[in-house]
């Protein structure tokens, strides 16, 4: 009953037990369950926040007034009003608690000689420590203002911006 | 049956009953219906902020979808003015959907703004700045599992009033040449010059929808103060008590191109809406005398069958006593409720915020 | 090996059947989690508020003056197509026609290109 033939179907058990350990192994190891933050999804609905609040505020409050905010706020450099607005819009909730989410706003604009440059309009007093997912939403406005390295009188008039904002969520 | 064989075979089936126990641990990050709740919200935040809406195929005319009596003549939910301004909605439209007498939760509302065939469940809230307690549709947001959520910022755009009071009347001159007992007031709403004029300051031609008085779906209210105060007080001094009878409300319009007047009654759609009047049965139209003041209340839709691209004439006729001379605008131009920050109070935008979560 | 039988090998056989299940399962597995990802992915990707806001400020600058020394109307729009370029990693052509006697109305024709995905409008003042 016992001869040496049985070696050969242990062995075959072995190694099939083998086989299948391996690839479970292997299949296991590599599938990975996705998080919230590998998904993007936060990204999205940062972004959609985003550029949602920035674009309000370049929108003029009634027809009286013409102007938008944001435009004001870069023609005249007023960080604070751009940081009070920006987070009220950005943070508050239907419900009464509020979202904690910090920016860091530029103004882009393009020099007399042709090339782009940035000026900072205002943070969140908070800095950006680059272990945060930060995203970035932007919007146009027509300004009339002199950019600091201006000199020659060919830079007054009206210029096309973009404020950039990158934001992040704490 | 040799033992060989039997050990090899158990040998095979003990590492195969192992290796099956492992593959369930697989299958825990896939649930097919939770991956779909952040992208339904956000499509359902899309709809609601970006989108004007759309009416059912037999709707005629360019009827909006707020002021359709029927709710299978509503094919789609949107909150947005106009296709050119995004994330500024109409507070008509607001007021429509989140109107839980009108719509019921959860299937009027699938079938128009959240779609699919999977029976989600949600909540859309909308709270304004300035605001305690926002609006909301749907079942309360869960703590204990998972949903998908957007928030989007928007403004809603109210709507536009005016108040004819001594300074208005004083500055345009809006007197009879005697004293008479009947006067009457003119009022015109220049629908053509209203949608397709000049908007204030606005210069873009883009957005100008989020600023202008649209009469065929705002509500327009024109209330007539300081009654007493334009007549003559010397020879009737303030403490003599004085009445003031309403005595009617003509409506005109003019068409495109035809300076006639004709005469209109305001559809029967406004019936359906709550509107305030001080009598005990419902009146034809909307306007009382309270306080001495006269208030005019157009709800969404009464001017909705007048031509857009004419003008609405409202004379009013009231009898004072004592007689006097002022608030009669026969031989002058009629009051016109215009853009004029002087003459009207404009639509203001109000800061809101909306969050949809669908599970 | 003497006498080498081929009756097991059918065990072995059945091994490498669960093997190839096994991968099989994983790789419709990886392909399935992918679709959450995918939409939020392509919800980033299009550059809706880019072209909004490209499109807008085009409008607005084309009811500029273009007169005197400032020359706002061309200097805006070279800020335009510049700052696209450089900040939004995108083409934008433009050009326009002013009413005339035949035709009362300013016609932009906008053209925008950000590599991936392209618009191209007519714009018409109403």
């Amino acid at each position: 009953m016992v001869n040496t033939d049985g070696q050969l179907y242990t062995i075959e058990g072995i190694a099939a037990g083998l086989i299948m350990l391996m690839t479970a192994y292997i299949v296991v190891n590599s599938t990975s369950v996705y998080t919230l933050g590998d998904t993007h999804i936060s990204d999205m609905q940062l972004e959609v926040l985003g550029s949602d609040a920035l674009n309000l505020m370049n929108t003029a409050p009634n027809s009286t007034l013409g102007k938008s905010p944001l435009q004001t706020i870069v023609e005249t450099d007023d960080a604070e009003t751009f940081r009070s607005m920006f987070l009220t819009l950005v943070n508050d909730r239907a419900g009464s608690d509020r979202d904690h989410i910090h920016f860091v706003a530029n103004v882009t604009y393009v020099e007399v000689g042709g090339s782009v440059s940035s000026t900072v309009l205002s943070d969140s007093l908070r800095p950006f420590v680059s272990g945060e997912h930060a995203v970035r939403v932007s919007d146009w406005v027509i300004v009339e203002k002199r950019f600091p390295d201006c000199s020659a009188q060919s830079c007054s008039g009206k210029h096309a911006v973009l404020v950039e904002v990158l934001l992040w969520r704490d | 049956m040799s033992i060989d064989f039997l050990v090899g075979f158990t040998i095979f089936m003990i590492t195969f009953i192992w290796v099956a126990t492992l593959i369930p641990g697989l299958f825990i990050g896939l649930q097919s219906h939770t991956i779909d709740y952040d992208a339904v919200a956000y499509r359902t935040g899309v709809i609601l902020v970006e989108d004007p809406g759309a009416v059912g195929p037999l709707v005629t005319g360019n009827q909006p979808w707020e002021i359709q009596n029927d709710k299978r003549d509503i094919a789609r939910f949107g909150l947005a003015i106009s296709k050119e301004t995004p994330r500024i909605l109409d507070e008509n439209k607001v007021n429509r959907f989140f109107c839980l007498t009108a719509f019921s939760y959860p299937e009027d509302y699938q079938k128009r703004v959240i779609f699919g065939d999977y029976p989600y469940r949600f909540n859309i809230s909308l709270k304004a700045a300035g605001e305690d307690i926002p609006r909301f549709v749907g079942d309360v947001v869960p703590d204990n599992y998972q949903y998908g959520y957007i928030r989007r910022d928007v403004k809603v755009k109210g709507f536009s009033n005016t108040t004819i009071g001594n300074t208005i009347i004083t500055k345009y001159g809006y007197k009879n040449t005697e004293n008479v007992t009947l006067n009457e007031f003119r009022i015109v709403i220049n629908s053509s010059y209203l949608l397709t004029g000049e908007v204030g300051e606005i210069v873009n031609p883009n957005g100008d929808a989020a600023y202008r008085i649209n009469p065929n779906g705002d509500r327009i209210i024109i209330n007539i103060t300081d009654l007493d105060k334009t007549r003559n007080t010397v020879a009737h001094p303030p403490s003599e008590p004085y009445t003031v009878i309403l005595k009617e409300v003509k409506f005109y319009q003019t068409h495109i191109g035809d300076l006639n007047l004709y005469a209109f009654s305001p559809v029967a759609a406004f019936e359906n809406f709550n509107y305030v009047n001080w009598s005990a049965t419902a009146v034809k139209p909307p306007a009382g005398i309270k306080d001495s003041n006269l208030s005019m209340i157009f709800e969404p839709g009464f001017f909705s069958s007048t031509d857009k691209y004419g003008a609405i004439y409202i004379n009013v006729t009231f009898e004072l006593d004592p007689p006097q001379q002022f608030l009669n605008n026969t031989r002058t131009r009629p009051f016109d409720y215009n853009y004029h920050p002087a003459n009207v109070t404009q639509p203001a935008l109000k800061d809101a915020v909306m969050e949809v979560a669908v599970w | 090996m003497a006498g080498l039988k081929d009756d097991a090998q059918w065990i072995v056989l059945m091994g490498f059947v669960v093997s190839f299940s096994l991968f099989f399962i994983a790789i419709v597995l990886n392909q399935s989690t992918v679709i959450g990802q995918t939409t939020a992915e392509a919800v980033l990707e299009f550059p809706k508020n880019d072209i909004r806001g490209v499109r807008d400020v085009i409008i607005q600058s084309e009811f500029l003056d273009d007169a005197g020394i400032f020359f706002n109307k061309t200097k805006v729009q070279n800020d335009i197509r510049t700052l696209s370029l450089s900040r939004q990693n995108s083409v934008v052509n433009l050009s326009s026609t002013q009413p005339t006697a035949g035709d009362p109305y300013t016609t932009i024709d906008i053209h925008y290109n950000n590599g991936v995905t392209v618009y191209n409008e007519i714009w018409r003042s109403k």
